[in-house]
């Protein structure tokens, strides 16, 4: 910014811009968002999309066995342990059911439950309240693969902390209401490398796009971007990332889907569904060639 | 330091022969403050009560004028009434208080802030250690000593590891060509002009890269071996240092200091007219090799006290290029690098005689609406610069922390003025010597909203994801205080005030109290009331 004003100016300035009321009380109607609210880029998307339409493999039933799951919490950005959170785990990878099992975290962050392999589950991770460590964070078609031993070791559940869920929308220029949820995520391609220049479209199964709950796509350096209408980058995925988030999302069952621009229309690559809970953080990832957001690793695969 | 520097230099310098002759003194304070706010969080169910404590020490060993050792010693600072770390089991049965913080961390029961040494030589005078930094209005440099505010307290203070050195360059000359013709008597002009530096990083703990590796990923980055695993900045435990942590000086933060300024005390202006007149400059340069920084810093200051008229400007600006903010841009080819261009004055104006002052300030600081460019412009006045009791001291403080939140302390308010720009008139009348009466009213209009702490309004002249606010000012703000003093050490205070915040601030989400008018829109009304008791010494 320049020093526009003498001293005097500025005083004479500051008093007037008190204007002649308290508040402006004009109200202003919100017009319903559509598909090309969200979905406008004509950027050719980077990454492997071969796979689009391949065809995605046989899940093998025999694969679908219980196995003992070694895992820990980690911080979803900073990748620290997170001491002593609970886990909760659903089974049929359904957040409104009842929960299948749950598990506290011991003071290293590590934890041990056993859960069927090969098969599409949620989980939620959270810590008390009184903490104010972290957001309740959801993660939906979470499939961890086959292990011949029948335990499955070196992976992870993530915790989004408060600070996390604080500083992005403080970086965009945001506030969260907390009876909303925020939604992240990752629009990968084949090799489950980010895709850059998609873009994500989230509805309803109507599919109505919800009133509030605006995407932000995150720039090559990881942090999330307001949109600048000088700079059009800022409205689709970063090709070193494909990271994207959407905040402020209401309470409810939502698709989210990613789109990319083929040089002639527009391109549904991948889907998946999530149900957002009031001052949650879920993550949900979109994989080219799932439209359920689930993609089994090949250990569960029918060879 | 203004103050302070002035009275080292015009004392006596002449005591070559004197006896040994050390004289040692003690000042300081002990107080406590009380506090209680109703209605500050949401869902508070009562007014919510603490009481602080804080002794301050300030001992000086004086050698003749010559040479002065000085120290401050914090104890028990800021350390809320009462046993909060269980230090017995069963709270009921609490005895032996703690030393916590109202943060809820236990805090040192002693604390040596500042220790350091002043000595003359004969061109002028030396301080070298661990000192306080004040300039001005305390806009940017503050020492946060005594009770200098009209309301509110002092909790921080500005402290630079620093070796300066003033002196009165036309006071060396005119003694010397006193000297050289004693006829002459060439009058002398109070001028005061100081150098110094200050060392402010020998190693930081947080290590800085500039640049990220990951090894999950392929980088043609030739800065980045297979293994390293990095951010653009990364943690480090103070154990795992080597010895030769302090040798680096790439990673060294220094800043050099460059005072000049007029001091006229007892100026004629006519027969009848007297009075004081003060102006000067302070500029600092300050810079860090490893993050490309090099910031220059210049600070105005103007006073003026002649006959029964009293005004006063500090006016400051940060300008320079610096990669050490890690919150990057999107510019591909350099996305650390930023441009500072901060700007933040306050002016005041009024009448004073012993009895009545009647004070018009007026103040600004530049903020920043889009944190993540490549333009670093916003920056909290002081937070020991106190503006009220209310909206700047605990609404704005909390609303920046519980925004920003922990990964980004650097741009919390602390209850600086934040983003904005305000009239505070106030007037403060004494009945009697040892009593006073304040009162103030504060208002403030928002510089550049950011949608996350100050919300965004159609018509303001920036670009926001929403514009949710419909209101034209931040808040507005009464304070009242009483101010007594007795048996010559006795400071008591009492200060009450009530702030009614619009919905440009964002309350609701950042767990303040909050209410919703019949338009839709959130406000807040806040009171509190405060208190103090000290013994000065």
């Amino acid at each position: 910014m320049s020093f526009r004003y003498s001293f005097l100016l500025l005083f004479a300035a500051a008093c007037a811009t008190s204007g002649s009321g308290d508040t402006d009380t004009s109200s202003s109607t919100v017009e319903p968002r559509e598909f090309s609210d969200f979905v406008n880029t004509t950027e050719a998307p980077t990454g492997d999309l071969t796979c689009k339409d391949a065809a995605l493999g046989t899940v093998d039933p025999a694969k679908q066995v219980d196995v003992t799951f070694n895992g820990e919490v980690h911080d979803f950005q900073l990748k620290d342990v997170v001491a002593e959170a609970t886990v909760n785990f659903w089974f049929d990878d359904d957040v409104s059911a009842t929960m299948s099992t749950t598990v506290q975290a011991d003071t290293k962050g590590a934890f041990t439950v056993d859960l069927p392999a090969c098969t599409p589950l949620a989980y939620e991770s959270t810590t008390p309240v009184d903490w104010q460590q972290t957001v309740d964070t959801y993660e939906v078609h979470q499939i961890y693969g086959y292990e011949e031993d029948g335990s499955v070791d070196g992976e992870y559940v993530n915790s989004v902390s408060q600070q996390t869920s604080t500083l992005i929308p403080a970086l965009i220029g945001l506030e969260w209401d907390p009876t909303t949820g925020i939604i992240a995520g990752t629009a990968y391609d084949c090799t489950e490398t980010g895709i850059g220049n998609a873009q994500v479209f989230i509805h309803d199964e109507a599919g109505n796009a919800p009133p509030t709950g605006e995407i932000f796509y995150f720039n090559s350096s990881d942090l999330p971007t307001a949109r600048d209408p000088e700079d059009a980058a800022t409205a689709r995925t970063n090709p070193d990332n494909g990271l994207w988030v959407a905040i402020n999302v209401p309470v409810g069952v939502w698709i989210a889907e990613m789109y990319i621009w083929d040089g002639s229309t527009y391109v549904m690559l991948g889907s998946t569904q999530l149900e957002i809970k009031a001052g949650s953080v879920n993550i949900s990832n979109i994989y080219t060639g799932h439209t359920d957001g689930i993609a089994y690793p090949p250990s569960c695969l029918v060879q | 330091m203004l103050a302070a520097l002035w009275l080292a230099l015009a004392a006596t310098p002449a005591h070559a022969d004197a006896p040994d002759n050390w004289k040692f003194s003690l000042d300081g304070y002990y107080r406590v403050r009380g506090h209680a706010f109703w209605d500050l969080y949401e869902g508070q169910a009562a007014a919510g009560t603490y009481m602080t404590h804080r002794v301050r020490l300030q001992p000086q060993l004086n050698f003749e004028d010559r040479a002065k050792f000085f120290m401050q010693v914090d104890a028990l600072d800021g350390a809320v009434f009462g046993d909060n770390m269980s230090q017995a089991s069963t709270a009921l049965f609490a005895g032996d208080p703690s030393n916590t913080g109202i943060d809820g961390i236990e805090g040192s029961a002693i604390t040596v802030r500042r220790a350091w040494t002043e000595f003359k030589v004969p061109v002028g005078l030396f301080r070298v250690g661990r000192q306080a930094s004040s300039w001005g209005m305390g806009l940017l440099a503050n020492d946060g000593n005594g009770f200098d505010d009209t309301f509110g307290e002092n909790k921080y203070g500005s402290t630079y590891d620093r070796v300066l050195f003033a002196t009165r360059p036309i006071t060396v000359g005119t003694t010397v060509a006193n000297m050289i013709n004693p006829k002459n008597k060439v009058q002398d002009i109070p001028l005061i002009a100081a150098f110094g530096v200050d060392r402010l990083v020998e190693d930081p703990l947080i290590q800085y890269y500039g640049y990220t590796c990951d090894p999950t990923e392929t980088t043609d980055d030739p800065r980045c071996g297979a293994s390293d695993d990095h951010g653009y900045t990364l943690e480090r435990d103070p154990t795992r240092r080597n010895d030769t942590w302090w040798v680096d000086t790439q990673d060294d933060v220094y800043e050099m200091v460059y005072v000049l300024v007029y001091r006229g005390e007892g100026l004629k202006f006519s027969e009848s007219i007297t009075g004081d007149l003060t102006a000067g400059v302070y500029v600092v340069n300050r810079k860090q090799a490893e993050t490309q920084s090099d910031v220059l810093i210049v600070d105005g200051y103007v006073k003026e006290a002649i006959a029964n008229t009293y005004a006063e400007a500090e006016v400051l600006t940060i300008q320079g290029d610096t990669h050490a903010i890690t919150l990057a841009s999107s510019d591909p080819e350099d996305p650390l690098a930023k441009k500072a261009a901060i700007w933040g004055y306050v002016v005041r104006a009024g009448y004073q005689d012993p009895q009545l002052s009647l004070i018009m300030e007026h103040g600004y600081a530049s903020g920043d609406d889009k944190p993540t460019d490549e333009n670093f412009t916003g920056r909290p006045l002081h937070p020991d610069h106190n503006v009220g009791l209310l909206f700047y001291e605990e609404i704005m403080s909390r609303v920046t922390a519980n925004s920003w939140g922990d990964g980004a302390k650097g741009l919390w308010s602390n209850g600086g003025v934040y983003n904005s720009r305000y009239i505070f008139p106030n007037v403060r009348f004494r009945p009697i010597p040892n009593l006073e009466v304040l009162g103030g009213f504060m208002m403030a209009w928002p510089d550049k909203p950011d949608g996350s702490r100050i919300l965004c309004k159609e018509g303001d002249d920036v670009e926001c994801v929403t514009y949710s606010a419909t209101s034209d000012y931040l808040a507005w703000e009464g304070d009242l205080a009483v101010k007594h003093k007795w048996a010559d050490h006795i400071n008591v205070t009492v200060e009450g005030g009530f702030a009614h915040v619009t919905d440009r601030i964002p309350l609701r989400t950042t767990g303040l109290q909050f209410e919703t008018d019949a338009d839709g829109h959130d406000f807040g009304d806040f009171w509190t009331v405060q208190s103090r008791v000290a013994y000065e010494f």
